[in-house]
């Protein structure tokens, strides 16, 4: 099949477009009106990320499924060498140094883990879907990359690796009821999983449930983001005049709590309009799944657009202060070339799953 | 028979089949359904936190208000800079406790980090009252409370809590444990900060004080000084817009603080600032009448005073004018100036700028009073022309350099919003200002100050460096870099005074240590990232009407000294 760009859909690349230039106004602004040292890396890296972009769209579809496993296989081996050799930075091992670059796996983790699981429900029938035998394989697939995240520790992405996971499965229509009784069965399991979090994790936690614990510790994060996104009243303060920007209150101001800055700078009426736009993109990229004719192709646009919906919740919710401050970003926004990079690849493959939407695919390639 | 059965599977999954996309479709609402729900949440949080600040004004914090007892201290902008956290603190009245080992023992394991001896002494004392522990958190409060003991018990307190710490440090000075103001603003406001109320609202724009803190802060490392200060001046209002000392101090911490990081350069630090002086040596020239900006003079030979010779620092070795001697910063030539109009009148020019005279006004416990004993001697005023042998502090440089440039009026200089207690009183005419405007414009362009400028913010500035005096006697090695910037010259605003105490040069300064390679970038990198925030625009200084306007005429005349 021929590679044909009116079959790519607009609307989210325009989306996309819109975030990523108001990411680097924003990244501009918290450098206090100049380029270095954020927003000229970050286009840099856009531009990089674009290419890649591309490199998906265009790439058939078949050759995605031939090689999802061996895709997911290569990411959770650079999942595990982080974990023998990874390079620490911020009290975390994240990061793997393949010669000049750095990248951090659990974020590739996001994507991979959604071909493959689409890759094996691609392969089964709706029969086969039912039993439960046929779980085993998929819950291992999301329990091994989650655990080995968690162990990084990156609480924030194992979590989301484990509910993008989830919702594939559920889209994939696994029973229902396996859903209702693990579940009930996660809830009773949360006072074990307490003993297994870091110190800092359980701080957070604490400090999340009764910010006034600890005004001046972890608590602090979420005492000035809350005021921030107060002090932007209804309209904000207009560009480049907010406080936050020029102090350090929030020391990771360019990373996961940018949208305190963005709050405080266009107010209410703006953080509505932003979310507007990424509920847009995101339910898009459901609609884009949802007229799939394959399984796969529906599985990937569905899963990813979930992903990025995971993104966006919970790093807003963080902000406000709705759940515990673990480290997501905002898709297309914050600072970081990974990120920027994993949500590039997935627009990638949410719009080639698009491109195939009336095709009937095989189930092996 | 047959043909039935092959109807009914067919039907059958027909049947299954739809089953199947109804069920496939379903999920996927639901999924879509659940974002909705999840994003309109989030904007309904959104909605309530501004809520919530809409109705307590300014921020979410000003809550606290109605319960402190001490007030709260805001920027210029409302921004809050120190209010009260609340807490608890533990007290016993020993007499009513009948087993103080048990107490002691039981009380220790809240607080691990007690002194399990001293506990018990305290509580066998015959006193009726001693404290147990201060500021105890919410949570120790309630561990406490679940003990039920008899004697000890919880006085609710408040503790001060300084939101941008160090930044403000010097500037707010601290608290002692009891509340009470002992230093900085809290010492000098102590009185009406007790009780309720408004909060007292500073003339600090935090967001500049935190860049300048940080700037000067990075300088003073790179350059390995030993200490440094910065203060802006708005020279309209004489509000203190922002004033950073170091080494600073932590104001939570105070007892860890040694005695040296205490000392406020600012206002306590009395110092020789050299050449920049030459600002108001040229200031008395033309005051005097004496010496016009059209004037020439030779400053190829070095002066003899009494046994030393005074030359340039990297002289031209000939006649310059008056704008060259400014910006060139000649030695010679501000003696030369001196010797024309005359010794007293440079004395007479200092008093009225109010160099040594106390800061009036100024809501700040912390002043050093620099000094001018006596009439001068000759040789005294020739040094003092070039800025050594005279000394005050950079605030009150600060307060008479706003008066050199604003149009000839010195204003009390104040930490208070909006200037309430204005004392306004000329000092210097018109004419004289917008001349040193000018002149202080074309150092920054082409002189010793270049590196403080920013392009479009029309800079102006002078520096100066001066070998330290350490125990009354000059120390050659170590000197203060110091650099004074205005801007927008063409319609003053802001003055800043730089100082860095002791500085070393690095590779990038190729060794030089001089206020113009030290000093001068700091002014330039506070000017790049404030000026936006300060609502200075920035506009093209090639722009016929403002080179009109700054136009001086710097070269030195040949036609005019064969004339002359």
């Amino acid at each position: 099949m021929t590679f044909n760009i009116q079959k790519i859909n607009k609307t989210i690349l325009l989306l996309m477009l819109c975030f990523v230039c108001l990411g680097l106004a924003l990244l501009y602004d918290a450098a206090g009106g100049k380029m270095d040292p954020w927003a000229k890396s970050q286009l840099i890296r856009f531009a990089i990320g674009l290419g890649i972009m591309t490199c998906i769209i265009i790439t058939p579809i078949k050759f995605w499924i031939k090689y999802a496993y061996s895709f997911y296989f290569m990411v959770l081996g650079m999942l595990s060498l982080v974990l023998i050799m990874g390079h620490t930075g911020m009290g975390a091992q994240r990061w793997l140094k393949l010669g000049p670059i750095q990248i951090q796996p659990s974020e590739m983790m996001r994507v991979s883990l959604i071909l493959a699981l689409a890759c094996y429900y691609h392969r089964r029938t709706y029969e086969e879907i039912q039993k439960i035998s046929t779980l085993l394989i998929p819950m291992l697939m999301i329990l091994i990359p989650t655990a080995l995240v968690a162990k990084q520790p990156d609480l924030g992405t194992a979590i989301m690796i484990f509910l993008s996971g989830v919702m594939v499965l559920f889209i994939a229509g696994v029973p229902k009821r396996v859903f209702i009784i693990s579940g009930i069965g996660l809830i009773s399991l949360i006072p074990i999983a307490w003993t297994f979090l870091h110190t800092y994790q359980k701080k957070r936690v604490l400090t999340f449930l009764n910010p006034e614990r600890d005004p001046f510790g972890a608590g602090y994060h979420i005492m000035q983001s809350k005021i921030a996104l107060g002090s932007g009243g209804l309209f904000g303060k207009g560009f480049m005049a907010g406080t936050q920007s020029h102090l350090n209150f929030l020391p990771e101001k360019q990373t996961d709590f940018i949208f305190t800055l963005f709050a405080e700078e266009f107010g209410f009426v703006g953080s509505i309009l932003l979310l507007i736009g990424y509920l847009v993109t995101i339910i898009t990229g459901i609609y884009l799944g949802y007229r799939c004719h394959s399984i796969f192709c529906r599985l990937v646009a569905i899963g990813l657009s979930c992903t990025i919906f995971l993104y966006v919740a919970i790093n807003i919710a963080m902000v406000i202060g709705l759940v515990p401050v673990v480290g997501v970003p905002l898709p297309f926004i914050s600072y970081g070339g990974t990120a920027m990079w994993t949500l590039l690849i997935t627009v990638g493959f949410i719009l080639n799953a698009d491109r195939n939407h009336d095709r009937r695919l095989e189930r092996y390639y | 028979m047959t043909v039935t059965t092959l109807k009914s599977t067919a039907h059958d999954r027909f049947a299954a089949h739809s089953n199947m996309l109804l069920d496939y479709a379903n999920r996927i609402y639901l999924i879509a359904a659940l974002v909705v729900v999840l994003i309109l949440l989030v904007c309904g949080r959104l909605f309530l936190l501004v809520q919530v600040s809409a109705y307590s004004k300014d921020t979410a914090v000003r809550e606290l208000e109605t319960v402190a007892s001490r007030r709260d201290i805001v920027d210029r902008n409302g921004s809050i800079l120190a209010t009260n956290l609340m807490t608890g603190s533990l007290y016993a009245n020993p007499k009513e406790i009948t087993n103080p080992r048990m107490v002691a023992n039981k009380i220790h394991k809240i607080f691990p980090e007690l002194d399990k001896k001293k506990l018990l002494n305290k509580l066998q004392s015959q006193k009726s009252f001693v404290w147990v522990k201060r500021n105890v958190t919410p949570a120790q409060q309630q561990k406490f409370l679940q003990l039920g003991l008899v004697g000890v018990y919880i006085e609710r307190s408040e503790k001060r809590a300084y939101i941008h710490g160090r930044t403000t440090g010097h500037l707010l000075g601290f608290t002692s444990i009891d509340m009470q103001g002992r230093s900085g603003i809290e010492r000098f406001f102590d009185k009406e900060l007790v009780g309720y109320g408004k909060p007292l609202a500073l003339s600090v724009d935090i967001r500049v004080q935190n860049i300048v803190h940080e700037v000067l802060g990075e300088a003073i490392k790179t350059f390995s000084a030993e200490g440094g200060t910065a203060v802006m001046i708005d020279v309209e209002s004489g509000e203190i817009i922002a004033m950073v000392s170091f080494p600073d101090f932590d104001p939570h911490m105070v007892t860890q603080n040694s005695k040296a990081a205490m000392f406020n350069m600012a206002t306590q630090g009395i110092y020789e600032l050299g050449s920049i002086f030459k600002v108001f040596t040229t200031v008395a020239a033309f005051e005097s009448g004496a010496v016009k900006l059209s004037d020439q003079f030779d400053a190829t030979k070095a002066i003899k005073i009494g046994k030393f010779r005074v030359g340039d620092y990297r002289g031209k070795n000939r006649w310059l004018s008056v704008p060259e001697i400014f910006i060139y910063s000649s030695n010679i030539g501000a003696m030369k100036m001196l010797l024309e109009m005359g010794k007293d009148k440079l004395q007479e020019t200092y008093q009225k700028l109010g160099l040594f005279e106390p800061l009036v006004g100024l809501e700040f416990g912390e002043i050093a009073q620099p000094s001018l004993t006596g009439h001068w001697s000759e040789a005294r005023a020739l040094t003092a022309s070039y800025g050594y042998g005279v000394a005050t502090t950079p605030l009150h440089f600060l307060r008479a350099l706003a008066a050199v440039v604003n149009g000839g009026k010195l204003i009390n200089p104040t930490f208070v919003k909006g200037n309430p207690g204005r004392i306004e009183q000329r000092v210097i005419s018109e004419k004289t200002s917008r001349t040193i405007r000018k002149l202080m414009y074309k150092a920054a362009l082409q002189g010793t100050s270049r590196r403080s400028r920013v392009n479009g913010y029309m800079v102006g500035g002078k520096t100066g460096s001066a070998n330290k005096i350490i125990d009354g006697k000059y120390d050659k090695k170590k000197h203060l870099a110091s650099v004074t910037t205005i801007f927008p010259m063409n319609k003053p605003r802001y003055a800043m005074l730089i100082t860095l105490d002791a500085p070393q040069g690095t590779k990038e300064t190729h060794g030089f240590s001089t206020g113009g390679w030290t000093a001068a970038p700091v002014a330039a990198k506070i000017i790049e990232q404030a000026g936006p925030l300060l609502g200075v625009l920035p506009v093209d200084e090639n722009d016929e009407v403002i080179q009109k306007a700054m136009y001086v005429k710097v070269e030195y005349d040949n036609e005019k000294r064969a004339l002359g």
